[in-house]
């Protein structure tokens, strides 16, 4: 996480906001915000993976690269002034969900969360549904964490 | 963490005569939250909304039942989107008996 303070010598506080003070001001990183906004939107229930097509294809490399993370901001884009905050996201439905009650849920979630960490006010959260998921499609993840079948004693 | 979706599907559950909360064939409806799903609960945000869904007890009095969870959720005054309401919109629907 790259969040830092920069303070400088004089300052013009014309409007409060948490995260200006006359002692200097708090900078919040696009990073930041996406990877809240991100983990947010996975969080809910009905949402399978965040990221399109592409995204979602590049992601499944990089995971394999021994010692990279979870790319928690698959899929998001931010945009981040120094009070507010907007927010898109590309994510993939779990089949059988109402995708507008969904969104709303996303929506409420990322708010919330972004809100609450950040201080910054959200603007506006867009959200595309890139596609839904079926219980059949198997994930490429899902043979690993299968347990082996012991034949010999 | 209890939600407000958790309040009014406690108080759904507690009126006598209701079997359970339906949350459809494929538990589409219902409230979508971090991690888990309360069935039976709508909020339609752009509405004002709520709609509850319920399945009754085969020897429930339906539109008694119903009047019953309606008064219920009236008293609770309280929404989805965490705002103070008065009186919520509340459409219940009797989806099945059991």
């Amino acid at each position: 996480m790259t969040e830092q303070t920069v303070t400088k010598p004089t300052l013009a506080t014309a409007s409060p906001s948490a995260l200006a003070s006359d002692h200097g001001v708090t900078t919040i990183a696009d990073t930041v915000v996406s990877k809240i906004a991100g983990i947010a939107a996975k969080d809910v229930s009905g949402v399978h993976a965040l990221g399109g097509g592409a995204a979602r294809a590049v992601g499944a490399l990089r995971e394999r690269i021994p010692g990279s993370r979870i790319n928690h901001s698959q899929g998001v884009s931010v945009e981040v002034g120094e009070r507010q905050a907007a927010v898109d996201i590309e994510f993939i439905a779990e089949y059988g969900v109402a995708i507008a009650d969904l969104a709303s849920a996303v929506r409420r979630n990322v708010i919330a969360s972004v809100e609450r960490m950040t201080g910054l006010e959200v603007t506006e959260v867009n959200l595309e549904i890139s596609d839904v998921h079926l219980p059949d499609e198997d994930d490429d993840t899902q043979p690993q964490s299968e347990p082996r079948t012991v034949r010999v004693q | 963490m209890s939600e407000p979706a958790d309040d009014l599907a406690a108080a759904v559950l507690a009126v006598p005569g209701v079997a359970r909360l339906n949350g459809g064939a494929l538990g589409e409806i219902g409230t979508y939250l971090p991690g888990r799903r309360v069935p039976g609960i709508r909020w339609r945000e752009a509405e004002e909304l709520l709609d509850v869904h319920v399945v009754l007890r085969h020897d429930a009095d339906v539109r008694g039942v119903a009047e019953q969870i309606h008064r219920v959720v009236a008293q609770m005054s309280i929404d989805l989107s965490g705002t103070p309401r008065t009186t919520p919109l509340i459409t219940v629907h009797v989806d099945d008996l059991e």
